[in-house]
């Protein structure tokens, strides 16, 4: 099929590149990456409905510096999103959509982020002992 | 509107996984067995499934522009989503029920 002769979205090299789109693109990332991560989550609980030795074999893998590594990007996304998914729904809002107050709130999600990832993996090892 | 709906559930999901960090196996199936935590597992997952295949559709429309290539990527979405969901909740139920 040709392309049809109108402007498409999104046209990406148009733009001057920002903050806030970087913000933007990293929500989709971190959205898509959250489609591994559910596969990961099933893959666990169908390791545990399976067998002890399934579940075994999981969580061996999970607990390798690798696994480690991949849980937490995991961690990150799950909180980024959560938290960026908030700032979206308070724009459908009409909330918060002026330059000024989108790029200070997309500080404060990122940041936030950030925190609350490292807070969490502090108290998962705190929790853990490992 | 999933995205209002999982802002409690990530929460309660995350807090879970996180008290479950490195569990063994008795102490994971025992807490999936619970029929408050295997309410909101499904839940949740039901939830993330969804939304990850309205997210990803939107995805789609915004880079794939010709048609039977954006319905074949469409597709592929809700065949996976589908397939990995039921697989999921089937594991939760089995272990649960």
């Amino acid at each position: 099929m040709p392309r049809p002769a109108r402007p498409l979205s999104p046209h990406l090299s148009v733009y001057r590149f920002q903050w806030t789109m970087a913000l933007s693109i990293l929500h989709r990332f971190t959205g898509v990456a959250l489609g591994a991560g559910l596969v990961l989550l099933t893959w666990w609980l169908v390791a545990a409905a399976t067998s002890p030795e399934a579940y075994a074999e999981v969580r061996r893998i999970t607990g390798t510096y690798a696994g480690r590594l991949v849980l937490l990007g995991f961690t990150f996304a799950l909180i980024y999103h959560l938290c960026n998914g908030i700032r979206h729904l308070a724009w459908d809002f009409g909330v918060g959509f002026d330059l000024r107050t989108a790029r200070a709130s997309g500080w404060v999600v990122f940041l936030a982020a950030v925190a609350l990832t490292v807070g969490a993996w502090f108290a998962g090892y705190a929790i853990r002992g490992h | 509107m999933s995205a209002v709906a999982l802002i409690p559930l990530s929460v309660w999901l995350g807090a879970s996984l996180l008290s479950l960090a490195g569990a063994d196996y008795l102490t994971f199936t025992s807490w999936v067995m619970q029929p408050l935590n295997a309410i909101l597992l499904v839940l949740v997952l039901g939830t993330s499934f969804y939304h990850f295949k309205v997210g990803v559709d939107v995805v789609i429309e915004d880079y794939i522009h010709t048609d039977w290539l954006k319905m074949t990527a469409r597709a592929f979405n809700l065949c996976f989503v589908i397939a990995v969901s039921a697989a999921a909740t089937f594991a939760v139920l089995k272990l649960a029920i």
